[in-house]
């Protein structure tokens, strides 16, 4: 645990459920949030995003928020809990961003964790690629979706999940070990709409910057990254492979010095982080 | 002159005659000065004078749409709360169920808008949509059946 931020309203006014009025009050960003839908429940934002990408760009900027998720996804189809009203669960929609998909998981991850940083006392990083931690628990995720649509690409759908609110008791056993929340990391709950709005802004912000200039993500990026000089043990392909993290690449995948010798280059696509740190 | 006195008390007349029309009037005196109109519509054989009172309520109606005898094997599906009725997932897409659609007690089958926030309506019974009542953007009342279901 640490502190809170003398000077913060991080969790003052604290509202217990989303509200689109205050959401959009505290909003800077001109294009992500431009129209914001809040659902009371539904299985995935994302899913519903979706939904409003077939009208095309008259939704580019669409924010999807929902209290509770029935069938929230995570990478692999990896099942996302969205707890009542205690996580803060969102998809935002934009059309025609001129990144790459694998930047955009890059920003989406900075924009996530610097946020969260800078709203509450809360420190946390990044475990490649795109799991939001704090010490060795996961605290969120981000998933993210490319579709194309009258021929062109380059559109996505960013969705987020941040456990917000939850003590330790919202979490089954198995899951405390694993999972964690602002609220069990800073001793206090915040209120989800001013982090809503804050990750928002911030997203179009790292947006701006990857397309000015995408070195200060991928630096940003290294510096938020946990799992550098790490001891990690990963699946590829069906195998366990265990090794000191020596070099890491967004794109490229994660460099290990295998404990059997040799080093090797594991590639994001077919690669999942199964542990790090105290193995 | 005389004759744009004439067309006026024409107009007036087919004014009254649409008025009486429109509210479902048998008859109507309008005194005005020296001018009297009075008019009485065919076909009803309602009494000669209405009690002004009376013209209001909704005549011994015929004109109610006779509820086509209730089939009590039908279950509703009421809408939960006040808000605005919306049948799909997005302005763009289908519906989420139209009639003849088989659903679960899970299958979301509307979303009706509260104070901003959207909320899925499951329907809450196996069976089948036989009647939408409502229709994408109304509003709808707490307990206000949106779906007739006929249940497995």
């Amino acid at each position: 645990m640490q502190g809170a931020k003398g000077d913060s309203d991080w969790n003052r006014n604290l509202c217990k459920f989303l509200d689109v009025d205050i959401i959009k009050a505290n909003l800077d960003a001109k294009l992500p949030g431009r129209k914001i839908l809040v659902y009371k429940s539904t299985s995935s934002t994302n899913d519903v995003a979706v939904e409003y990408a077939k009208a095309g760009k008259i939704n580019n900027g669409l924010a999807v928020f929902a209290e509770r998720q029935s069938s929230g996804r995570g990478r692999r189809g990896n099942k996302w809990l969205g707890g009542d009203g205690k996580s803060l669960l969102f998809s935002v929609l934009l059309f025609d961003i001129a990144l790459a998909l694998e930047m955009v998981t890059l920003v989406s991850a900075v924009a996530v964790a610097q946020a969260i940083g800078e709203f509450s006392p809360v420190r946390c990083g990044i475990k490649w690629p795109n799991d939001i931690i704090v010490g060795t628990k996961k605290l969120g995720g981000i998933l993210l979706e490319s579709f194309s649509q009258n021929g062109k690409g380059n559109n996505y759908i960013i969705g987020v999940g941040i456990n917000c609110c939850q003590s330790q008791a919202d979490f089954d056993e198995e899951i405390a070990e694993i999972a964690t929340s602002i609220k069990i990391e800073s001793g206090q709950n915040c209120d989800r709409n001013f982090l809503a709005a804050k990750l928002i802004n911030n997203l179009e912000k790292w947006l701006e910057a990857a397309k000015a200039d995408p070195q200060q993500v991928l630096v940003r990026w290294q510096q938020m990254s946990r799992l550098l000089g790490r001891r990690v043990r990963l699946e590829c392909d069906r195998k366990e492979f265990v090794g000191i993290c020596t070099g890491i690449d967004p794109v490229e995948g994660l460099v290990l010095q295998l404990e059997r010798g040799g080093v090797r280059l594991f590639n994001a696509s077919h690669t999942t982080v199964i542990a790090y740190g105290n193995l | 002159m005389g004759n744009d006195k004439n067309q006026n008390e024409l107009k007036k007349v087919k004014e009254i005659i649409e008025l009486m029309i429109e509210n479902d009037l048998v008859e109507v005196e309008i005194a005005d000065g020296d001018s009297k109109i009075h008019l009485k519509r065919p076909g009803h054989s309602a009494p000669a004078i209405l009690p002004a009172a009376a013209a209001y309520t909704p005549a011994p109606v015929a004109a109610e749409p006779t509820a086509p005898e209730e089939d009590p094997n039908l279950t509703n599906i009421d809408s939960p709360m006040v808000g605005t009725f919306y049948s799909a997932a997005s302005p763009d897409s289908p519906a989420y169920v139209k009639p003849g659609d088989s659903v679960t007690a899970d299958t979301v089958v509307c979303i009706v808008e509260a104070m901003k926030v959207m909320n899925e309506i499951k329907a809450e019974v196996d069976g089948t949509i036989e009647k939408v009542l409502v229709s994408n953007g109304q509003a709808v009342e707490f307990g206000q059946t949106l779906f007739k279901v006929r249940p497995l």
